[in-house]
């Protein structure tokens, strides 16, 4: 099944005219700038844009189809829709948000009332009125009161944007938990590229009204390394899988492609398999192995390219056991370690890094 | 003094009050919500036109009204072809009026009410599954509460104190248009003192706690919200 649009929206000078085809059992990240129609393409999907014309489907079911004159409207469409800024109800408690949804639901394999509170975790959340919640809070409950509509896809418009930066980091490894549960696919909105790298399984890149790439995560990231999208600058994705919880030293121990590598616990989700976005400004080269240093990850790898990134320093792509990653070192550095393409090097993370990626 | 020389103005003067406000929430609130909404050809023009009792002063409303309601007038006569009732010098004429008298006080708080409610909360209410209808007694009814009790409240408040127009078309009718407005101004008029003072306590003690129970349902809700 797969979800399928061609649409166009004119509005004042902006003109939104594009199509795309993505696999619906996934988490799709929509990446983009500001201004380049990715919140009102998801409006479109939603049915909350009226004078959008062309056509939606999902599978066999037609949402839009103007050539035909169907336009469903949105309360038909069962789309599960996460706006920026929450959107609850004010005249309602948490928990009568909740059974708002429920109560239009289909009821056809809906998550139970029980498990949306687990997923979301807003069990303490449910008596409060939502005036008193933060803003990560209001999100989490803004989540889960999408899921509980049952929706048959899930949108979400930069859930974290409205967030503080403290507050974007606690629900960051928390909005993954949640995407990975969501029975439903989902279309995830961010102008982020860490974000979405981390998120999503499929992306769409969008610029001035128009999709102009869809690709599996990996390959539309081969592309755009380079690009500067995220103010932390180059980063690589790393699939890891949880392989042991130190609960001591509050350390989680994942297996990765790059190799074994230490992270803090809060910054993986509770999910076994998760991805760490690796920034290349906090990948230091040493010549020699590093012996009774803090930095706990130490990785051999070998270099495979060198390209330039600003005037005082490069950015070295290395080989590092089956994966990629990526270092920023100055220039200085790179000719004082005579790296050149295959030289053996050891690559070293800090662990604390890991807390402050990829939302920054 | 006899006791239902005070209780019928009185009462009348609550009937025609709380008849005119239901009337005007049930027409103002589908077209208060409409105006706020909607952007339409005309809309500053109609707009004007409601407002116009605000700075009109009720002797100028009261002889147009009086004018139309006129049996050979144009609302007169159309009320005699489809067998209503005389529209001068009758209750119905006088809650005629006060719908027309009292309208900009009902429709500007609805329709200020209304349009403080985002339209993305709409769009969250019917992604959610919930439809126009659904979405207006769910949503916009509940969170345009202080709005429409503010409305309903002056609508009832301007009716009561309503003076110029129902002498205009109204007369002193006991029972049927002597409202405690026009009571008191007739008893001033005879020089009984004794009465007018009664009666004009009456309106004041009444509305005194009509407003104290309003604003402590309202400053009960806000602390509710905070």
């Amino acid at each position: 099944m797969s979800l399928r649009f061609s649409v166009k929206l004119r509005r004042g000078e902006f003109l939104l005219e594009t199509e795309a085809e993505i696999p619906s059992e996934k988490v799709t990240g929509l990446i983009g700038p500001s201004g380049s129609g990715k919140t009102t393409l998801l409006r479109i999907l939603a049915g909350l844009e009226p004078e959008a014309s062309g056509r939606i489907s999902l599978g066999k079911s037609v949402w839009l189809d103007s050539a035909k004159g169907i336009h469903l409207p949105a309360h038909l469409r069962r789309i599960g829709y996460v706006f920026q800024h929450a959107e609850l109800f004010p005249h309602l408690d948490v928990s009568q948000n909740i059974e708002y949804a429920r109560k239009r639901a289909n009821p056809a394999d809906a998550l139970s009332r029980a498990e949306i509170i687990e997923t979301t975790g807003i069990d303490t959340l449910l008596d409060r009125h939502v005036a008193t919640l933060s803003g990560g809070e209001r999100q989490r409950v803004a989540i889960a009161r999408a899921l509980a509509a049952n929706p048959v896809l899930l949108l979400l418009d930069e859930p974290l944007s409205a967030l503080d930066d403290v507050a974007r980091q606690a629900m960051a490894s928390q909005l993954e938990s949640i995407l990975r549960a969501a029975p439903m696919p989902v279309i995830h909105v961010t102008h982020n590229l860490a974000e979405a790298a981390k998120l999503s399984d499929h992306l769409l890149r969008m610029r001035h009204g128009v999709i102009e790439q869809s690709a599996p995560t990996r390959d539309a990231l081969v592309e755009a390394s380079l690009e500067d999208e995220t103010k932390a600058g180059p980063f690589a994705l790393v699939y890891a899988r949880v392989s042991h919880r130190d609960e001591n030293y509050q350390l989680a121990h994942l297996d990765t492609e790059i190799g074994p590598i230490v992270a803090p616990l809060g910054a993986v989700p509770s999910s076994a398999e998760s991805r760490l976005c690796i920034y290349a400004r906090d990948v230091a080269l040493s010549r020699v192995e590093p012996e009774q240093a803090s930095i706990l990850n130490v990785l051999p790898a070998r270099v495979i390219q060198k390209k330039p990134h600003d005037p005082s320093s490069i950015l070295v792509e290395l080989a590092c056991s089956k994966g990629v990653l990526q270092a920023i070192v100055t220039r200085r550095s790179a000719d004082q370690l005579q790296l050149e393409p295959n030289s053996s090097i050891f690559a070293l993370i800090k662990t604390v890094t890991f807390a402050k990626t990829p939302f920054t | 003094m006899n006791v239902s020389e005070i209780w019928i103005p009185l009462y009348l003067t609550a009937k025609l009050a709380f008849v005119s406000t239901v009337i005007l929430l049930l027409v103002c609130i589908p077209v208060a919500w409409l105006f706020a909404r909607k952007n339409f050809l005309g809309k500053p023009l109609l707009e004007s036109i409601i407002a116009l009792p605000i700075v009109l002063p009720p002797s100028v409303l009261g002889f147009y009204l009086l004018v139309c309601f006129a049996p050979d007038g144009p609302l007169g006569r159309l009320s005699e072809a489809m067998g209503g009732p005389s529209l001068v010098f009758s209750f119905s004429g006088l809650v005629l009026g006060s719908v027309v008298y009292s309208l900009p006080f009902v429709f500007q708080p609805l329709q200020n009410a209304f349009a403080e409610i985002r339209q993305e909360q709409l769009d969250a209410a019917a992604t959610l599954g919930a439809g126009p209808f659904d979405r207006f007694f769910t949503l916009v009814l509940p969170n345009a509460r202080p709005g429409l009790l503010t409305a309903a409240v002056l609508g009832f408040a301007h009716t009561v104190g309503e003076f110029g127009v129902v002498l205009m078309i109204g007369g002193s009718i006991p029972g049927e248009t002597r409202t405690m407005s026009i009571a008191i101004y007739e008893n001033v008029e005879a020089l009984d003192y004794e009465q007018a003072h009664l009666f004009a306590g009456i309106m004041l003690v009444s509305s005194l706690c009509l407003l104290s129970v309003v604003y402590a349902y309202g400053r009960a809700n806000s602390l509710f919200k905070r």
